[in-house]
């Protein structure tokens, strides 16, 4: 697809999701008031649910979504599978693991970034002391250990939650499934985010490179292990930052790449920008099913990311199959 | 005669299973050398380490004089480049963009695109005949194609020396030869040298100057084509008779 029809394809993308996702909710606000109210807010409810409530959370949504699927297309490119990402391999449930460690010792919410962060990393270094950074990385193993840790961390989710006092549960409960409901500061993930999206973009000729195998990008001029332990650090950090702010949502990670690759190929110059920006569209549209379906009431929208992603990627699995 | 790369004293193992022993080995401009060897006697594993993506258990390898390991990767990629036994491809990246990574050691990492990258992969794709495949999705191509394809990024990536491992793979044998003799032509001039590594003695005796006879069991000889392609050589290294006929100034070789 052509450059600018992708770009006004993803806008018109971005501007549908955005104008739903203010207009619906407990309270319906339509359309020519949402587009009246953004460019003159006066004092009326609408443009306090719209400016206070509806956009910042429209944006937290687009920024989580964000961040998982650039964590997503660095750890597919990381594996050179195309079904990796941070939910599968275990880095999410390390992250949230830690998470709820933070909440049960009352750890002040400033540090549950590097909580996070250091949970993260503790289960992506045990990974890799099993399968390695070295040349020659088995694809299958480390997936398959990956996947193996992700059940560890979640025996670990399940004691924490049954040891943890009852009235910490809901919250608890609710945070792991996937929740925009708490958002706190924009500021620390749209950093990630921005800071994240420019050092990929940055190593977007090396990653389409990589994709012909560890020896083939060494012999054509990649440093290899350096640029896997950059990427890794990267895809960390992210995965870490956004499971923070909303907690160990799946699928969107795994599902983004996979439908962007559709319309862009597998260059990473296109692949990585698209795939942030669906990624926030597709996070908006499950946080709106999230806080409409049974309205008044709101779910994580961890479920509805689940229940959008898995069909579609039994629906790739299969395709892939032919 | 300049030395382009050598060999020195290089043992490689296989487990407890000493595969070649003190090799010496000498290649000089212009050079095309062919390995030829039984399954399992270490060509493999010989040519990953003159890429630099293997140690070598013993010894040295010297890349105009220096140590390998002295290069960087992206010094090495401009002075040595690598034809894989397989190549596979399993996202969809336009064949022009990947023949346009060989140009990767030449670029700096945050510039464009030049003229001269695309002239280069323009001729590249041309001479191996995939210029009509320059759109499809590399997961979806054949053996034959991908093949191409890979032969497309090492002329891309235009290096001083080709090591080019089992090239005829998934090839017929109507192109067979052209692409292996493009290949052999573009670096068999100038500075550069090209090593194969060949199942068909046949091949090898009409593509390749020098050959390397690797037995397996640490013993190899070497030497000018002519000197090495008898008969019993061969019989000895593939522990088979081997026989020899002359047809229309062609030298061919059969299991008899």
């Amino acid at each position: 697809m052509k450059q600018p029809l992708l770009i006004l394809l993803i806008a018109v993308c971005i501007a549908s999701a955005l104008l739903l996702s203010v207009s619906y909710g407990s309270v319906s606000i339509p359309f020519p008031a949402i587009v009246e109210l953004l460019f003159n807010p006066d004092e009326t409810t609408w443009s306090r649910i719209l400016w206070e409530l509806r956009l910042p959370r429209a944006l937290f949504a687009f920024i989580i979504g964000g961040l998982l699927a650039l964590a997503g297309v660095l750890m597919q490119a990381l594996l050179r599978n195309p079904l990796a990402d941070p939910y599968i391999l275990g880095t999410s449930g390390g992250a949230a693991a830690a998470m709820l460690v933070a909440f049960l010792l009352a750890v002040p919410a400033q540090l549950h970034a590097f909580m996070a962060l250091a949970g993260a990393t503790f289960s992506t270094l045990i990974l890799l002391s099993f399968t390695g950074l070295r040349q020659g990385l088995q694809q299958q193993q480390l997936l398959l250990s990956g996947i193996i840790l992700t059940t560890g961390w979640g025996a670990l989710i399940t004691f924490l939650l049954t040891a943890a006092p009852t009235a910490q549960i809901p919250g608890m409960l609710f945070w792991l499934i996937g929740d925009l409901g708490e958002s706190s500061s924009l500021l620390l993930p749209a950093a990630t985010l921005a800071i994240g999206l420019v050092a990929a973009l940055l190593l977007a000729k090396p990653l389409d490179m990589l994709l012909l195998g560890d020896l083939q990008a060494a012999s054509l001029g990649v440093s290899v292990k350096s640029l896997r332990f950059v990427m890794l650090g990267v895809a960390v950090t992210v995965t870490a930052i956004a499971v923070t702010a909303a907690g160990p949502i799946g699928f969107v990670g795994l599902v983004t790449p996979h439908l962007v690759r559709f319309v862009t190929g597998a260059s990473h110059r296109r692949l990585i920008p698209a795939s942030v920006m669906l990624g926030g569209v597709l996070m908006m549209a499950a946080d709106l099913m999230s806080r409409t379906i049974i309205a008044p009431r709101q779910m994580p929208v961890g479920v509805f990311t689940a229940m959008i992603g898995v069909p579609i990627f039994l629906f790739l699995m299969k395709r892939a199959q032919r | 005669m300049k030395v382009l790369l050598q060999c020195q004293q290089i043992n490689i193992r296989a487990g407890n299973r000493e595969l070649i022993n003190q090799l010496q080995w000498r290649i000089e401009p212009q050079q095309c050398w062919g390995i030829l060897g039984p399954n399992g006697c270490g060509k493999t594993s010989l040519l990953h380490s003159m890429a630099g993506l293997r140690e070598v258990e013993d010894g040295e390898i010297l890349i105009q004089q220096k140590p390998i390991n002295s290069f960087s990767r992206r010094e090495l990629a401009q002075l040595i480049g690598l034809l894989f036994q397989h190549s596979s491809y399993d996202f969809p990246t336009r064949v022009e963009e990947l023949v346009m990574s060989g140009r990767f050691a030449q670029q700096k990492l945050l510039a464009g695109i030049t003229t001269e990258d695309r002239r280069q992969v323009h001729t590249a794709m041309q001479n191996f005949k995939i210029a009509q495949l320059a759109n499809r999705a590399a997961n979806t191509l054949s053996g034959g194609e991908m093949q191409r394809v890979a032969m497309a990024i090492l002329h891309t990536q235009s290096p001083r020396i080709a090591l080019l491992d089992e090239p005829e793979n998934h090839l017929d044998p109507g192109i067979m030869f052209k692409l292996l003799q493009l290949l052999t032509d573009f670096f068999s001039t100038d500075n550069r040298s090209c090593i194969m590594v060949l199942h068909d003695p046949s091949v090898a005796v009409r593509l390749c100057s020098h050959l390397l006879l690797l037995f397996g069991d640490g013993r190899y000889i070497q030497g000018r084509t002519m000197d090495i392609a008898i008969p019993e050589n061969l019989s000895e290294l593939y522990a088979h008779p081997m026989h020899a006929v002359t047809i229309d100034d062609g030298l061919l070789f059969y299991p008899g």
